[in-house]
């Protein structure tokens, strides 16, 4: 990953730090000063259940249309359905399928296709000031553990010698399973009534990917691409029931 | 601005994604895989009338496999090790070596293994050695110190040749 996503990431965290200090009263000093009664009026006025967002990724479809060519195509469709519980809670069912297939110029080939999912909870971080109007926007941090299980061949990975003489090629054919988990911070707004738009960034670190020199996939469903650990970001649309 | 912020932080990071997704081939990891054979030789000491073994230099050497065309080695000066590339393909390679002008043969009984690196630089075969066989006209002995033969270069068998 390149040094100028990190670099990116940061600040977007630092920025989002600061926008949710901005949501804090002005006057510090004048909140501190309030009694520990009249916050806890204000923390039980929020009802436990607030609703149910469903939600459908469609930043793949944005970077695919970039990215996929005739040598690499990948593709991903995914969604979540997340609960609302005190409007600072919010426990998320993600789902969905994807795929790939990588062909290199030696006519090495990879092909993938399988279902994943995640269960998680997000955290809301803005938290409205005492007495305010509560405001349906969100800076949403949390954890998943994701799964994956599908299919992938990796076919004519050649072995040649160079002295001896002779090629030998050789095909695999997997059936496996992948689990990791993932780090994830973004933001929700309300655009119209029940409509929400939101992205988030995750960091994903990958729990099973064999030892040294076992096969491995070029590309998980849900998870991408890298040995150990990945980058994913997600561009989410929804409706709140 | 904050509403900006919002639209525009997305908006890097998206882009900041597609320019990572390369589609660079290139296989940045080494795949030469070669045993590793030194010279020795057992010496008498006369003050201790004990054998030492000492590093051995050949004054010439010259090394090919056997039936191939092609020599890894020729008559190289003052020499005290060399790297034989085994047959990937088999599980025995034979070599011939010629010390000055005596020649031996050395055959090598191995087993092969696939180490995956990556999807870009395919499989790396790695092999364990089981027995060394040599003929005895300058070659006294062969040890076997590391058996296995991968990309990492070491000292696979220790060649012992006669005073």
């Amino acid at each position: 990953m390149s040094k100028t996503f990190k670099y990116i990431l940061l600040s977007s965290v630092i920025l989002f730090a600061g926008l949710a200090q901005a949501q804090q009263p002005q006057n510090n000093s004048l909140a501190n000063t309030k009694t520990t009664s009249q916050s806890k009026k204000d923390t039980t006025t929020v009802p436990v259940w607030q609703g149910i967002n469903i939600e459908i990724d469609i930043e793949p479809f944005i970077e695919n249309a970039f990215t996929n060519n005739t040598n690499r195509t990948v593709y991903s469709y995914q969604g979540n359905v997340q609960a609302n519980l005190k409007n600072s809670y919010l426990p998320v069912i993600e789902f969905g399928m994807g795929g790939a297939t990588r062909n290199l110029t030696n006519n090495t080939s990879f092909r993938s296709e399988g279902m994943f999912g995640k269960l998680g909870v997000d955290f809301n971080l803005l938290k409205p000031k005492p007495g305010a109007k509560i405001k349906n926007n969100y800076f949403l941090a949390g954890a998943r553990i994701g799964m994956s299980q599908f299919n992938y061949t990796i076919d004519n990975l050649i072995i040649e010698d160079n002295y001896w003489g002779g090629t030998e090629i050789i095909n695999y054919s997997i059936p496996t399973t992948k689990f990791w988990f993932e780090i994830v911070a973004g933001v929700r707004v309300e655009f119209f009534k029940n409509l929400y738009l939101g992205w988030n960034v995750r960091n994903k670190h990958l729990l099973n990917n064999g030892k040294y020199g076992a096969v491995t996939p070029w590309y998980i469903p849900g998870y991408g691409r890298g040995e150990t650990s990945a980058w994913g970001f997600s561009y989410t649309v929804g409706y709140h029931f | 601005m904050k509403k900006l912020y919002f639209w525009l932080l997305p908006v890097l990071l998206l882009a900041s994604g597609l320019i990572s997704c390369n589609n660079d081939e290139t296989c940045r990891k080494s795949k030469t895989v070669l045993m590793g054979a030194n010279f020795y030789q057992d010496t008498l000491n006369l003050k201790t009338n004990k054998y030492v073994t000492i590093n051995y230099k050949a004054d010439s050497l010259t090394a090919s496999g056997v039936d191939r065309d092609s020599v890894i080695y020729n008559k190289v000066k003052n020499i005290s090790e060399i790297k034989l590339p085994v047959d990937k393909l088999k599980t025995q390679s034979r070599f011939s070596i010629k010390f000055n002008e005596v020649y031996d043969t050395i055959t090598v009984l191995y087993h092969n293994t696939d180490e995956y690196l990556s999807l870009e630089c395919g499989c790396v075969r790695t092999h364990t050695i089981d027995t060394v066989l040599t003929t005895n006209h300058i070659i006294e002995k062969i040890k076997i110190i590391q058996p296995i033969i991968n990309t990492t270069y070491v000292e696979n068998i220790q060649i012992y040749l006669a005073e």
